[in-house]
């Protein structure tokens, strides 16, 4: 999907325009930190290092960054290669690091946010696994929309403190929220719906899904 | 300090499905304000100097392009090519050393040619050595002897003790240099200055261009082309004028780049050569320039001072030249 925002972003960032920077900066430094994180056996030294290592190696390349996929999974790409390089480097014994998120069909669903099926999270037995996956779909939503959410339904915050933190109008937010559901409910779907492809994972998750 | 999600002004009633799986999943995992800054802040140097880097390719003189280029490269242990290969992660870099003289350290390191430097680097001169640097946006930095200079990024510095000389000249567009002291900040509007500590005092030389000085408590200082400045921790104590030929821009020379001259039209040493002695280059005549414009040099003047290299080059071109004052006169046979 040609992700025209993260082609404009790219644009002005290699015009040096420092807002530009920030808002890029601001947008995936912790996405990937998280990224890298549950692949680095929670490793918070070495995902902060990975996450500044993508950020830079994306920068350098920049110029042939197409827009074929979205900024954010282009540098995954990066990522996954760094991490498999810091694994290499530490010699230790690499676990099963490929989570199912990794799979090429579960990233296609969430680039795409194909919609599917209902859910409804109850399962206590996987409820590490579920919260994993929220916020894994979190991160492939917007920045903005994805704090958003964080704000209101992690943090308790009301629409009108929101607006306050990021100088929108209350009727913005609640438009931002709307919108921020909709794209939500759509990831999370798509990663639940490709979760059910993996028998293990799946008979597990049926009660979640059903 | 996180709200409790039941005292939301909207209510718990307001939460659908949505909010209760967000809710019910927690915060996502973040890092500290200041490592977050901090991580910024090298991303940040090195988007500058990518920035800085496309912007000489671009419209660049290819000596400076090569110079730089060529500390990545040495950066990734690969080709100019392989620079933009997937696998191999680029290191933050500040600058690259083009010249040393006598053991600088870089960190616990010794300074070699062509080293490149990162973001954070201590870099210690002994009373008997110096060096020079490329910043990554291409301004040329030199360490005088007995000398410590923290190299936070590839545009701000502190200087710890001795001196440092800095030439913003040298690149196409160069972001603005900071260097900090104990005494104040001193921030170039495209010049070529040097500033150094003694024991009390903070003293900024400006050969061209503007230099502005902030300090604490006091109103920042501009210190414009041939002027000296002294500030204690009170402001300004002193101020005098310094000419081009003043014996204080000695050092700068003797840790001058060297300048590879092969291949290189006359014209372009020559104006590199003024460059470096901040004075201006004056043809005796028109076809002076076009002359110097069509002359190829051959042959390399590594390894000499700045004067001397003039000297050689004189010996494989014909040309004729005098300085005065501020000014090199040159007339081509």
């Amino acid at each position: 999907m040609v992700e025209h925002a993260d082609k404009k972003l790219v644009t002005r960032l290699l015009q040096g325009d420092r807002r530009s920077f920030d808002a890029f900066f601001n947008s995936y430094f912790l996405r990937l930190y998280r990224f890298a994180l549950v692949r680095l056996d929670h490793d918070h030294d070495l995902a902060e290092e990975t996450a500044q290592e993508v950020l830079c190696q994306a920068i350098s390349k920049m110029a042939t960054y197409r827009g074929e996929a979205s900024l954010y999974a282009w540098m995954c790409t990066f990522c996954r290669h760094e991490i498999a390089r810091q694994w290499k480097a530490s010699k230790r014994a690499r676990g099963d690091t490929a989570l199912r998120e990794d799979d090429p069909e579960i990233q296609a669903a969430l680039e795409s946010l194909l919609s599917v099926t209902s859910y409804y999270p109850d399962a206590a037995l996987h409820q590490s696994e579920v919260s994993r996956l929220v916020k894994v779909a979190l991160d492939h939503l917007p920045t903005l929309y994805a704090d958003t959410l964080e704000s209101k339904y992690v943090h308790g915050l009301s629409v009108r403190e929101i607006a306050q933190r990021i100088g929108r109008s209350s009727k913005a937010v609640e438009s931002i929220l709307t919108r921020a559901r909709e794209a939500f409910r759509d990831s999370f779907r798509s990663l639940i719906h490709n979760e059910q492809r993996d028998l293990q994972v799946g008979q597990c998750l049926s009660s979640v899904i059903e | 300090m996180s709200k409790s999600f039941e005292k939301n002004s909207e209510g718990a009633g307001d939460m659908d499905d949505i909010g209760r799986l967000i809710h019910y999943a927690g915060a996502r995992e973040t890092i500290s304000p200041e490592r977050l800054e901090k991580a910024r802040q090298r991303v940040g140097t090195h988007w500058e100097h990518v920035v800085a880097e496309q912007r000489h390719n671009r419209g660049g003189t290819r000596f400076r392009y090569v110079a730089v280029a060529a500390s990545i490269v040495v950066a990734v242990g690969a080709s100019l090519l392989l620079w933009r290969a997937v696998d191999v992660p680029p290191a933050i870099v500040s600058a690259s050393v083009d010249r040393v003289l006598g053991e600088v350290m870089l960190a616990d390191q010794v300074a070699g040619k062509g080293d490149v430097i990162g973001v954070d680097t201590l870099i210690a001169t002994s009373p008997d050595s110096r060096i020079a640097l490329r910043m990554a946006g291409g301004q040329s930095l030199r360490i005088d002897t007995s000398s410590q200079l923290l190299l936070h990024s590839s545009n701000h510095v502190s200087l710890q003790a001795g001196g440092v000389y800095i030439d913003t000249d040298t690149a196409s567009n160069p972001l603005p240099i900071m260097v900090s002291t104990p005494f104040g900040v001193a921030r170039d509007v495209g010049t070529q200055f040097q500033v150094r500590l003694a024991a009390s005092v903070l003293m900024v030389g400006v050969r061209d261009g503007v230099v502005e000085v902030a300090q604490t408590g006091q109103r920042s200082l501009s210190v414009n082309k041939d002027r000296f400045v002294e500030l204690d921790m009170n402001g300004k104590k002193a101020e005098r004028v310094l000419s081009t030929d003043d014996p204080s821009w000695d050092w700068v020379e003797t840790v001058a780049p060297e300048f590879d001259i092969q291949g290189v039209s006359l014209k372009q040493y020559l104006t590199w050569y003024a460059g470096q002695k901040g004075i201006a280059l004056v043809w005796a005549d028109d076809a002076s320039q076009a002359k110097a414009e069509g002359i190829e040099l051959a042959g390399s003047i590594a390894g000499t001072m700045l004067h001397e290299g003039l000297l050689t080059v004189q010996q494989i071109a014909p040309f004729d030249y005098r300085i005065e004052g501020d000014t090199i006169w040159v007339k081509v046979e």
